[in-house]
């Protein structure tokens, strides 16, 4: 338990868990404002898409930049049961992120809103472990955020239908845009998992 | 070699020769050397998903505007980390001991960063131009959207780089980033009596060729977003210089300017709440016309593209209609807002181009299809029993509209329902009867037609 304890602490995994729990709050307070906004409905409109796409930017950043290790090669070559202890953490980080939104989103007046949050959210936060794969953890937030701003300012056809690509902005229940969520997180999982993220000159904390 | 270096700096002429080595230096370790490609071209990826068929300057210059909300917060995230560097690699006590001043270290720094997030929009912004330029738009580009958004760059820059100075945590540069972002993006769409939704320099704006942009806030959100981006770099300078009265006396002035321009956006928008684009004066244009009869077509200058297709389109579409009283022998473009009216034979129609994001939805044929009034011919407009017809009465013009939208094209009845599929049989039914007979029927019952006084049983 205490190697639970140290990594968890090396991870400021309670910095990380407060955030979240930031990122559900905020997500719920501004929901609760917005959608009792004049012409606000559950059929759509920009600030409802919003709704079901930031908040899960926000967690899926807090935990893609979660992942990086303060120790570097020094931890790779000495620590133990690493992959468990990274896919414990981050698993546990990704199950917070996704019950916190869904548990904001449960009186929302949206279809599937908790579900299409916890499923954006895991999909976000794949993707974000990915890039820290390439970029180091401290900037893993570059590619859901590129990624979240190409959905939002061109996912939508002529005809104010999703494009295929544009999952996030897919109904909750929609197959595509839930294996496309699962398999991200799932790879984003797996590879950091048992392989750590890339790692950066300067990047100790 | 350390002698060599103090008497190499020590021969410059000028301290400014010393702070250019700085930036290059900047330039040269900024993490925005990195970002530059990969903003550059995902910016250009997503405006060339925004630009519509037909290059228009008022188009082009929202859209580079539009840049900035990719730009800017990845810029932001950028100058955040920036900011932290010393800290993170554990050099601030040492550079403490420098002789440069803290504030010329923090400046250069900030610019460096920045600068690479101004050229990646300078890049994109003149890709963008250059395409609309070398595709013959008409006029040229109002410039405030294009400098609004290098604003908005700058200001994110600015700010990213004074958050990250302030704020050490891991996770100040990702939340600076989705922040920046939220705050361009999200009061976009909030009601208009929001304050929020008029401060954002990225406010959809509406254009016309015939009036500009609309509303058209550029010079006040420039004031605004000026002091941002000054007050910002000031108060990122006081973090390590905080009696500075040069940092004290810019941090004040940013935030005067900043409330200044807050007061000038808000008064600016509520003014445009109350107005409509057709207020403002019509630009001065000559409009092109294409002769060929029976139907001659007149567009706005900026449209010519359009007019060979739109003449062809005209003719074919009304080619069943002509000499029936109320068909015109002329259509003449006219500018946002107008309906179609009839006067001497000439029909105007709106050029019905909304811009910004929905620019990107706008195709040639939409363009086309759009400007050539089938339905307000079928619909006898000026006559006021006509708004008191019946269900089945508009039945019968949405039949004869339809038919006359889709000659000569397959009918898709099978994939409408309810009242359109009704609507669609019965056009399709129409297409299949021969044109004489469509002529005749079309000349005996028009006038009925178009008062709204036929049903559905009526119909062949």
């Amino acid at each position: 338990m205490r190697l639970v304890g140290l990594y968890l602490k090396s991870r400021r995994a309670s910095r990380s868990v407060t955030c979240l729990a930031g990122v559900a709050g905020l997500g719920w307070l501004i929901a609760r404002w917005l959608l009792s906004q004049p012409g606000a409905s559950a059929e759509g409109g920009i600030p409802l898409i919003l709704l079901l796409v930031l908040p899960p930017l926000y967690a899926s950043v807090i935990i893609g930049v979660s992942s990086h290790s303060p120790f570097g090669d020094v931890e790779r070559s000495s620590g133990r049961w690493l992959p468990a202890l990274r896919l414990g953490h981050l698993v546990g980080l990704l199950a917070l992120g996704a019950a916190g939104l869904s548990l904001a989103a449960l009186r929302w007046d949206l279809a599937h809103a908790e579900w299409t949050l916890a499923r954006n959210m895991l999909g976000l936060a794949g993707l974000a472990l990915l890039c820290a794969l390439v970029t180091g953890s401290k900037l893993s937030w570059i590619a859901p955020l590129a990624f979240g701003a190409a959905a939002l300012l061109t996912g939508l056809g002529p005809d104010g239908e999703p494009l295929r690509w544009a999952w996030l902005l897919h109904a909750g229940p929609d197959s595509l845009a839930v294996g496309m969520a699962l398999g991200l997180a799932a790879a984003g999982l797996g590879i950091v998992g048992f392989y750590g993220t890339a790692e950066m000159a300067g990047e100790a904390e | 070699m350390i002698g060599v270096k103090v008497s190499h700096l020590r021969g410059r002429p000028s301290e400014w020769f010393a702070l250019s080595d700085m930036m290059r230096i900047e330039a040269r370790r900024s993490i925005g050397r990195a970002f530059f490609p990969a903003i550059a071209v995902l910016a250009g990826f997503l405006a060339a998903g925004s630009l519509a068929e037909i290059p228009l300057w008022i188009d082009t210059s929202i859209v580079v505007r539009d840049t900035a909300l990719v730009l800017g917060p990845v810029l932001a995230g950028a100058a955040a980390w920036m900011a932290g560097r010393e800290r993170v690699r554990g050099m601030e006590e040492l550079l403490e001991s420098t002789a440069r001043p803290a504030g010329a270290r923090t400046l250069t720094t900030a610019a460096a960063t920045t600068l690479w997030g101004v050229l990646a929009y300078a890049v994109v912004a003149a890709g963008l131009i250059g395409w609309t330029y070398f595709r013959g738009a008409w006029g040229e580009p109002p410039i405030w959207p294009i400098v609004t958004g290098l604003l908005t760059v700058l200001a994110c820059a600015s700010l990213g780089y004074a958050l990250g100075a302030w704020l050490h945590s891991r996770f100040t540069a990702p939340l600076v980033a989705v922040a920046l972002f939220s705050v361009l993006y999200f009061p976009v769409g909030l009601p208009e009596t929001s304050p929020l939704h008029w401060l954002t320099p990225t406010i959809r704006m509406e254009g016309s060729v015939y009036y500009g942009l609309f509303p058209n806030l550029g010079l006040e959100h420039s004031v605004f977003l000026t002091g941002l981006a000054l007050a910002s770099l000031a108060a990122a300078g006081l973090r390590r210089a905080r009696m500075s009265p040069v940092a004290w006396g810019i941090t004040l002035a940013g935030s005067f300017l900043v409330a200044v321009g807050a007061g000038m956006v808000w008064a600016g928008g509520y003014r445009a709440e109350s107005m409509f684009a057709a207020d403002l004066p019509v630009i001065p244009h000559t409009p092109i016309c294409n002769e060929r009869r029976p139907v001659a077509v007149c567009v706005h200058p900026a449209y010519k593209s359009l007019l060979e297709d739109l003449s062809a389109h005209a003719n074919w579409t009304l080619e069943p209609l002509l000499g029936l009283p109320g068909v015109p022998e002329r259509l003449e473009q006219g500018a946002v807002g107008m309906t179609p009216e009839e006067a001497g034979g000439t029909l105007t129609f709106a050029d019905g181009l909304t811009l910004g994001p929905a620019a990107s939805s706008q195709s040639k044929l939409s363009v086309i299809s759009s400007a050539v009034p089938v339905y307000d011919l079928v619909v006898d407009l000026n006559n006021p029993a006509v708004a008191a017809t019946g269900e089945d009465a508009r039945k019968v013009q949405d039949s004869i509209s339809y038919w006359l939208y889709n000659r000569g094209n397959p009918f898709p009845c099978k994939e409408v329902s309810g009242n359109w599929r009704t609507i669609c049989e019965a056009a399709e039914r129409f297409e299949q009867m021969q044109p004489t007979r469509q002529r005749a029927w079309l000349e005996e019952n028009w006038a009925d037609l178009r008062a709204g006084k036929l049903g559905m049983e009526d119909l062949p």
